[in-house]
């Protein structure tokens, strides 16, 4: 345990220095490498900022209207079954089919509950595990003009649900926190 | 899709908050939200910016090619029928090493440039072939080294330990990733090609 606490406290740290090395090594001009990248980031965060700014006030609305918590109602015996929290429902439901929407729940989830609550903590260990399976083998099947795409998409749901229950598992076990 | 999830979400909370009465509630939060998009981008801003400028370095130095050889030979594994000259080896390589470092917007073009190129040896071209099956399911199973937006939303929300959770996610991620290749492997056996 606390070689796993370690190192997912330094993980970042470690990456850093042997990026660094690795550049230093190769006489790269590291930091207008660095820059650049920046400023492609700048340009991912402002194409971001609209479809945040259309999800999260969305979410906003639902989760005041009371609807979200009847939705985790009707479904949590499958929930309780597998030891998962109902407030994480809408944010399990939606992940296969969009990334902005989830995005903004599990912000919402986090600035509700706490990031370190164990909400928080397991909602981003999900976002991290999982994909939008729906989403992507969508966009690969459709450049190739293949419609069936039944299994692909009932292997990775399945995926994705052993992702959510590790991620689970792995908050009771105390590997993440 | 999203357009209808959008419209979706809207219409249900309004005429819910009418028949719950909690329209105001669902006004307020309109309010609310807004003025917390913004403090969440204004924090994500600065460290999506960090990470994608140190993503930039790891793209310009060999350490690309480090996790690519790291990964050549469980490729191997997935697409044993696969040629490691050919181009679509490349393209596939490419694309798990992008996925891997969390270059999103880098792995989708080489992914295309794969998938396209496993339906040129595809048997029957309105089917998919295993190997396109199991291509596709591995993008889908998001094994990310650092997990950086989820991490920078951490950070933004002021999280005591926003990296805490990578362990967490790596071991998640595996597991659902060994899960993909088990239950294709198993299912490429009884299933027929072409």
């Amino acid at each position: 345990m606390r070689v796993i606490e370690f190192f997912s406290k330094n993980a970042i740290l470690i990456f850093i220095l042997i990026v660094v090395l690795f550049g230093i090594r190769e006489k790269k001009n590291i930091f207008s490498l660095f820059l650049n990248g920046v400023i492609e980031g700048e340009k991912m965060v402002i194409e971001l900022f609209p479809t945040l700014l259309a999800l999260i006030v969305a979410v906003g609305m639902l989760n005041s209207s009371g609807v979200i918590e009847i939705i985790s109602k009707i479904i949590s015996p499958i929930l309780n079954f597998f030891n998962i929290n109902e407030a994480l429902a809408p944010l399990i439901l939606l992940r296969p089919i969009s990334g902005s929407t989830t995005t903004a729940i599990a912000t919402s989830l986090m600035s509700k509950y706490g990031p370190d609550s164990d909400i928080g903590l397991i909602a981003s260990c999900i976002m991290g595990a999982t994909e939008t399976t729906i989403y992507v083998a969508s966009i690969y099947s459709s450049k190739v003009k293949i419609k069936d795409i039944k299994e692909v998409i009932i292997i990775g749901l399945l995926a994705d649900f052993v992702g959510v229950v590790i991620s689970v598992i792995s908050y009771n076990i105390g590997i993440i926190g | 899709m999203i357009n209808k999830i959008w419209c979706f979400f809207i219409l249900i909370a309004i005429v819910f908050g009418f028949i719950n009465g909690t329209y105001e509630e669902v006004n307020n939060s309109i309010f609310s939200s807004i003025s917390s998009t913004l403090e969440l981008v204004i924090t994500l801003f600065g460290s999506m910016c960090f990470w994608s400028g140190i993503m930039n370095i790891v793209k310009n130095t060999s350490f690309i090619n480090k996790i690519q050889k790291i990964l050549a030979p469980i490729i191997k594994i997935l697409f044993p029928d696969l040629k490691k000259e050919s181009e679509v080896y490349k393209d596939i390589s490419m694309n798990m090493t992008s996925n891997i470092i969390g270059l999103g917007n880098a792995a989708t073009p080489c992914g295309l440039k794969a998938i396209e190129g496993l339906q040129g040896s595809n048997s029957s071209k309105n089917k998919l072939s295993n190997n396109m099956i199991l291509f596709i399911l591995i993008n889908t199973a998001s094994i990310q080294l650092i997990p950086t937006t989820i991490i920078s939303i951490r950070m933004g929300l002021g999280s005591k330990n926003p990296t805490g959770i990578i362990v967490g996610v790596w071991f998640a991620s595996i597991i659902s990733f060994l899960f993909i290749v088990f239950v294709c492997k198993i299912y490429f056996k009884f299933r027929k090609e072409g």
